[in-house]
């Protein structure tokens, strides 16, 4: 008798006390955030462009966008909130945009923020937006019915098809708060109702200070990423191969490749010079040339080799002259340093002004493995 | 009476807590990146210190702490020591619900007051004590059971690893690691419980191997913790996460549910639960043996009086300042005392054959 009057008052203790405790969260009552956009404003705030996710059968559109200023993210949000019938919750944010102004300016007091709510996921896309967020965001189009979506999918899609470096707010965060090495972010660009990846934005720690196309992207996957790089088209110059039909093509032989697999391995080799040795082993398969250039011969297949080793030599050289000008290190190369150097007590500061003065040796052992199913 | 089998997942459950959830911060800001290595030290640390203590309990046949130090010192001094056992059990009571009912309200209900998250764990905890030994022995192996699984979710965080990080290796001097290895005490803490719970075992001479066996899983845990975390997260960055465990969890995600640490935290309780209950089982133990009173009801008092401590409103870095008193505190009754105890017990044991054995021997 007693046992069963226990048992019935912790039921009813923990009915009573628990239901109701916690701010109860009804779906439909919520404005679930799946994009965010900051734009920098002549005076100097933030206005920040927000997404949300409409659940409602009867509304125009499944999405609604609202655009506020404010002082700081937060507060926007709190200004958004007076804008919008629903209450705003951010777990489901998906994709975080930042004009180029606001990267200028220093990226770190937004991300942070975004990181400091346990809200939000760490796996949020970051991304540069070329232009304004806000335009973006309110650009209306047929072709597609949400852009918040599209965007999301969009860079999800070339991140997993590892055509650009990955960008979470976890990635970010790590690269920033490490000293050796700069956080990259892809940047997209919105032109006649087509979103486009146009290439890479390079950080000096949080400031972006120049930037990169996509194809330099690709290399810079080569040379952090141990897996597996994309697709790339190369052109080199024909001179010295012999081709079956003289064809009067174009001027340059352009070739598609698709990496199967890739590895770079960076060395220091001096630490006083700052010598560091890059190899990079990539094994492709052929996908187009266009050019009939007979790949039965061996000696053919070698000298493409040979020249599109050449190319991506000089193309890799290109781009780590590029970005040691701008002082923004996304190679990681300090990294490298602090790994091998003992007791080097590296700082942000102190990297950043040897980086500019490290030498950088590039090896590239290319090989192409299978040239498609005929010959 | 309970198997001493089961010895292995006390004292693992034990040392489990909320200690776990944000050790790698505290370690690394002493050892940096080779925090790793503190995390050795204190696991070998903790193994010589059991090691020790099961020697002090088998000097007696079947007695625990609070009959040993009565025995050694009388009754005003042992009590007196025994009296700060129970505080300190008290202690790590207070503690481990004052860090859980934080961590809940900062990452996932920030309005739910602190009466109501204490209410409901203290109310457990009595639920339990209620069924006795056997029945918090039994939460404690089911807590360690159901929970193996989480270990699999590091795969998730392993992806994003960067292995660069833990080099160059040994770059931290000795006194840098030790240090770090001391801030691991409040990790580590939870297998004193064999002072109490020894004369309830049963096969007393399988008591040390299962003791071992639980502290080696534990150190086995933390140090695969330690080097993933060193590994996923950048320096600066580890500095910065109070929480290093669960923010391993924010990266694991499922088709079904996105944001997985929501389940990890939520599912904490159930690891923190066996602590609860042993120290609150140890404490009242000791109380109900220095005034011969019953079991429960002491335990009664004493949920009634700690509910009463956690109500009490604290902020993070008193928070913070009380974790650090009570790890320092810790330290020393944890890491010092054991010896000065077996060295007392082996002088007394020469000197006084078998003299007031009987004092020790236990009531039950």
């Amino acid at each position: 008798m007693r046992k069963t009057a226990t048992k019935l008052m912790a039921l009813s203790l923990a009915v009573f006390l628990i239901t109701g405790c916690a701010e109860p969260k009804t779906l439909e009552r919520m404005g679930l955030i799946t994009t965010v956009g900051y734009d920098v404003t002549e005076d100097g705030k933030i206005s920040t462009t927000i997404i949300l996710l409409q659940i409602d059968p009867e509304a125009p559109q499944d999405f609604v966008v609202l655009t506020t200023k404010a002082a700081t993210s937060k507060g926007a949000r709190i200004k958004t909130d007076l804008k919008s019938p629903k209450k705003l919750q951010s777990g489901q944010l998906r994709v975080a945009l930042f004009s180029e102004e606001v990267v200028k300016l220093g990226l770190i007091n937004l991300a942070d923020t975004l990181a400091r709510d346990p809200s939000i996921s760490d796996l949020t896309y970051l991304a540069v937006v070329e232009g304004s967020t806000k335009e973006l965001l309110h650009a209306k189009n047929a072709k597609f019915s949400n852009i918040s979506q599209l965007i999301y999918k969009q860079l999800d899609q070339n991140i997993k098809g590892e055509t650009i470096p990955s960008s979470t707010l976890q990635e970010t965060m790590h690269d920033y708060y490490s000293d050796g090495v700069d956080p990259v972010l892809p940047i997209i660009k919105g032109a006649d109702g087509e979103i486009e990846i146009i290439g890479v934005a390079l950080i000096k720690r949080d400031k972006m200070v120049g930037k990169i196309n996509a194809q330099e992207a690709f290399y810079l996957k080569l040379i952090n990423d141990r897996y597996k790089a994309g697709s790339i088209e190369l052109m080199i110059s024909p001179e010295g191969f012999k081709f079956t039909s003289n064809s009067s093509g174009p001027d340059d032989l352009a070739v598609v490749l698709d990496t199967i697999s890739s590895r770079s391995d960076i060395n220091l080799i001096s630490k006083d010079n700052l010598d560091f040795e890059m190899k990079i082993q990539l094994k492709t398969r052929l996908l187009e040339i266009n050019q009939a250039l007979d790949l039965k011969n061996p000696k053919n297949v070698k000298m493409l080799e040979k020249k599109l080793g050449e190319k991506m030599k000089s193309d890799i050289e290109g781009l780590i002259a590029k970005a040691q000008a701008v002082e923004s290190d996304p190679f990681g190369l300090g990294e490298i340093y602090r790994k091998s150097v003992r007791h080097a007590d590296l700082t942000s500061d102190k990297w950043h002004k040897m980086y500019a003065e490290s030498k950088v040796n590039v090896k590239v052992e290319f090989e192409i493995l299978r040239t498609g199913v005929v010959e | 009476m309970v198997n001493t089998f089961l010895l292995v997942f006390v004292v693992h459950s034990m040392q489990l807590g909320v200690g776990i959830q944000g050790f790698q911060r505290i370690i690394f800001l002493e050892a940096k990146h080779d925090a790793w290595i503190s995390v050795l030290i204190s696991g070998v640390a903790t193994a010589v210190v059991g090691f020790v203590m099961v020697k002090t309990l088998f000097a007696y046949e079947s007695s625990d702490i609070y009959g040993i130090q009565y025995d050694l010192l009388g009754k005003w001094l042992g009590n007196a020591l025994n009296v700060i056992f129970v505080l300190y059990c008290l202690g790590a009571f207070h503690v481990i619900v004052r860090n859980y009912i934080e961590v809940i309200q900062a990452w996932i209900f920030p309005e739910v007051p602190n009466w109501l998250l204490a209410l409901t764990l203290v109310y457990l905890v009595y639920y339990a004590l209620n069924g006795g030994l056997r029945t918090v022995v039994g939460v404690s192996f089911f807590s360690v059971v159901l929970s193996l699984w989480l270990t699999l979710l590091l795969a998730y965080p392993f992806q994003f690893a960067k292995w660069d990080y833990l080099f160059p290796m040994f770059e931290a001097n000795i006194p840098e690691l030790l240090k770090g290895a001391k801030q691991m005490t409040f990790t580590v803490i939870g297998f004193e419980i064999i002072y109490t719970i020894f004369p309830y075992l049963r096969e007393k001479d399988r008591v040390h191997r299962h003791m071992q066996f639980g502290l080696l899983f534990t150190t086995i845990l933390y140090l695969a913790l330690m080097v993933v975390s060193l590994a996923y997260f950048s320096g600066g960055q580890l500095e910065r996460t109070i929480w290093g465990t669960l923010s391993l969890f924010k990266i694991v995600r499922f088709p079904f549910i996105e944001r997985f640490e929501y389940v990890a935290i939520t599912f904490w309780v159930i690891l923190i639960l066996p602590n609860l209950m042993l120290y609150m089982w140890s404490a009242s133990r000791g109380i109900a043996r220095i005034l011969n009173k019953k079991e429960k009801k002491v335990s009664w008092l004493l949920l009634g009086f700690i509910y009463l401590t956690l109500i009490f409103p604290l902020n993070r870095l008193e928070i913070n300042m009380m974790n650090d008193y009570f790890a320092r505190g810790a330290f020393y009754l944890i890491f010092g005392y054991p010896f000065v105890l077996y060295a007392a017990v082996l002088i007394k044991k020469k000197f006084f054959k078998k003299e007031g054995e009987a004092n020790a021997k236990n009531s039950d």
